[in-house]
């Protein structure tokens, strides 16, 4: 039972780390970000293929988290300078071709076959089951992100980011480069998806394509507006409850005469249900504020 | 010798078909109070687009002291002095009203991130003395009493002062206001009138658009009359208002 409850813990403060990074983007910034899972991808496929080919697996993993961030760097170069729909449009297509790329570049990601033996951090020093030490690991990992990302929007440069999700022709008029803000906000939220990337493959110990698939992105959305955005404690809820959900109705699949891809689709259509409830009976997410909905502009 | 602070040039800007702005030149002397009035439509909040690089000009030339700054992208002519308010006011809805003031500073050590972490003292200091500055100009702009309020809870006028403090908390060398008064009570206004004339005294040039005509008349040095997106008339206030185009597009209702 404990070793089960661990196990489900680990995934959701896996999904906390990624969505965290998504509410930096659209919960204080306003990016919408349609590809997040493409940043997850490249953090877990550099971390694996990078100790797959000799490398230490902390470089593995900081290079993945850098590589992430500098994807982020590329996808907004084009896009933050234009209004903000360009971004949604460009992110969904970009981490469509990285899914595309990892599925078909098979001399570099065996495909579909997907990729495993790789080493995970201290697991020949760790004496007792695994799982607990990569408990520890993504939690303290979770706890640091927590706070930096606190730091970051209760200071200066944070009500920069918030400025420009409430109207960036403000920043601009006052003297603030919103570009380099948007690109800057951009940047760590991907790092920190691609720490979520290599957490995902140290939990699974397998990766392959199909675990970036584009529901994943928007899992990381449900989480954030569940929660109420531009709040991160409302995102480690979020993630809590949306994980319990996904893991309860896979038990609930030994009692009902369903078959697993009809159980897949019956699972969404319940999200579905579960958003519109929450949109109309607490339309600001869990933990959001209420007062900021009555707000004109 | 009076110096001039900004000077426009035969700037032209066409929306489709639509001469916004077809060839406004004037220029502005450093530490003075200009008023700009004219018609609905007449062009003058295309200009102020214009003048702070919200909009691309079509042609013509902009000069912010003896700079050629009409590829200037809007921050960084914020940045050496220049700062604009908006006619259709821009309150940060979701941000407190004492947050919309602390934005407005330039080049705060703690916008950078490497400040954060490496010299959190330093931005500590720096933002004590911002939210002094802050409560001061929330005070005189009788904001205070809302000052943790979401700004988008303000009314209508209250953001329009929201306005003016957030720009005035940049410290700009040149101020451009479009419609400052409208929707202020007559007291306040009288007393922000005050403030602005203080404030030029203290080497603030302004550039002010003003449908209230008693008002820019008691606030402006030199007023100049937009017509059809061009600057047709200048002069003393007194002498501009009595003109009869001037008379015609404010009473007679258009050509
Ligand atoms: N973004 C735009 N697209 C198309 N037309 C525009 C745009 N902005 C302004 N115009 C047109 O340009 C002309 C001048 O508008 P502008 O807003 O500059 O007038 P104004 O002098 O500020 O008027 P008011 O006193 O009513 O504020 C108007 O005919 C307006 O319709
Ligand atoms: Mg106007």
């Amino acid at each position: 039972m404990i070793d089960y409850l661990v196990a489900i813990s680990i995934i959701v403060g896996i999904f906390a780390i990624f969505a965290i990074g998504l509410n930096l983007e659209w919960g204080f910034t306003g990016l919408i970000n349609f590809g997040h899972v493409g940043f997850l991808a490249i953090g877990a496929y550099t971390t694996v293929l990078m100790n797959l080919s000799g490398a230490p697996i902390w470089l593995s993993m900081t290079s993945g988290v850098v590589l992430a961030g500098f994807f982020g760097l590329l996808v907004g170069i084009p896009t933050l300078r234009l209004r903000e729909d360009y971004l949604a449009i460009v992110t969904i297509g970009f981490s469509e071709i990285v899914r595309l790329f990892l599925l078909n570049e098979e001399w570099l990601t065996r495909g579909p076959m997907g990729l495993f033996g790789f080493d995970r951090p201290f697991e020949a020093m760790i004496p007792f089951d695994y799982n607990y030490f990569l408990f520890i690991l993504v939690f303290g990992s979770l706890a640091v992100i927590y706070l930096l990302v606190e730091k970051l929007v209760h200071s200066p440069w944070g009500r920069v980011l918030k400025s420009i999700r409430e109207d960036e022709d403000v920043p601009a008029a006052l003297g603030k480069d919103v570009f380099r803000y948007k690109i800057q906000a951009l940047m760590i939220g991907s790092a920190i998806a691609g720490l979520a990337g290599a957490f995902l493959a140290f939990n699974m110990q397998y990766i392959s394509p199909r675990n970036f698939i584009p529901m994943e992105t928007f899992y990381a959305w449900i989480i954030v507006v569940l929660g109420g955005s531009a709040r991160n404690k409302g995102t480690i809820l979020g993630a809590i409850i949306v994980q319990s959900f996904y893991t309860g109705t896979r038990y609930l699949q030994d009692y009902v005469p369903l078959a697993s891809h009809q159980m897949a689709a019956l699972r969404i259509m319940v999200i579905g249900l579960l958003l519109v409830l929450l949109m109309m009976y607490k339309p600001q997410g869990l933990l959001g504020r209420k007062e900021e909905l009555t707000l004109g502009q | 010798m009076v110096q001039e602070i900004l000077r426009v040039r035969d700037v032209k800007k066409y929306f489709g078909g639509v001469m916004a702005v077809d060839g406004a030149s004037f220029s502005v002397e450093e530490q003075t109070i200009r008023g700009l009035i004219g018609a609905n439509g007449a062009g003058k909040t295309t200009l102020f687009n214009l003048i702070t690089g919200y909009y691309k000009l079509d042609s013509g030339k902009i000069f912010f002291r003896d700079e050629r700054v009409d590829q200037l992208p809007t921050f960084k002519k914020a940045l050496i002095g220049m700062v604009r308010t908006f006619q259709l006011t821009k309150a940060l809805s979701r941000m407190t009203v004492l947050e919309n003031l602390l934005l407005g500073p330039k080049m705060q050590g703690g916008e950078q991130i490497h400040n954060i972490f490496l010299r959190p003292k330093k931005v500590a200091y720096e933002e004590a003395i911002i939210v002094e500055k802050a409560l001061e100009i929330l005070e005189f702009f009788d904001l205070m009493h809302m000052k943790d309020d979401y700004a988008g809870a303000l009314s209508g006028g209250q953001k329009r002062l929201l306005e003016m403090a957030r720009a005035l908390m940049t410290d700009p060398k040149m101020l451009l206001l479009d419609e400052p008064f409208a929707g202020v009570n007559p007291t306040l206004a009288r007393k922000l009138v005050g403030r602005i004339k203080e404030l030029r005294e203290r080497g603030m040039t302004f550039l002010i658009i003003e449908h209230d005509i008693p008002l820019i008349t008691e606030v402006s040095d030199t007023l100049s009359f937009m017509n059809h997106g061009r600057i047709i008339l200048e002069g003393p206030p007194e002498d501009v208002k009595h003109d009869p185009r001037v008379l015609d597009a404010y009473l007679g209702g258009g050509p």
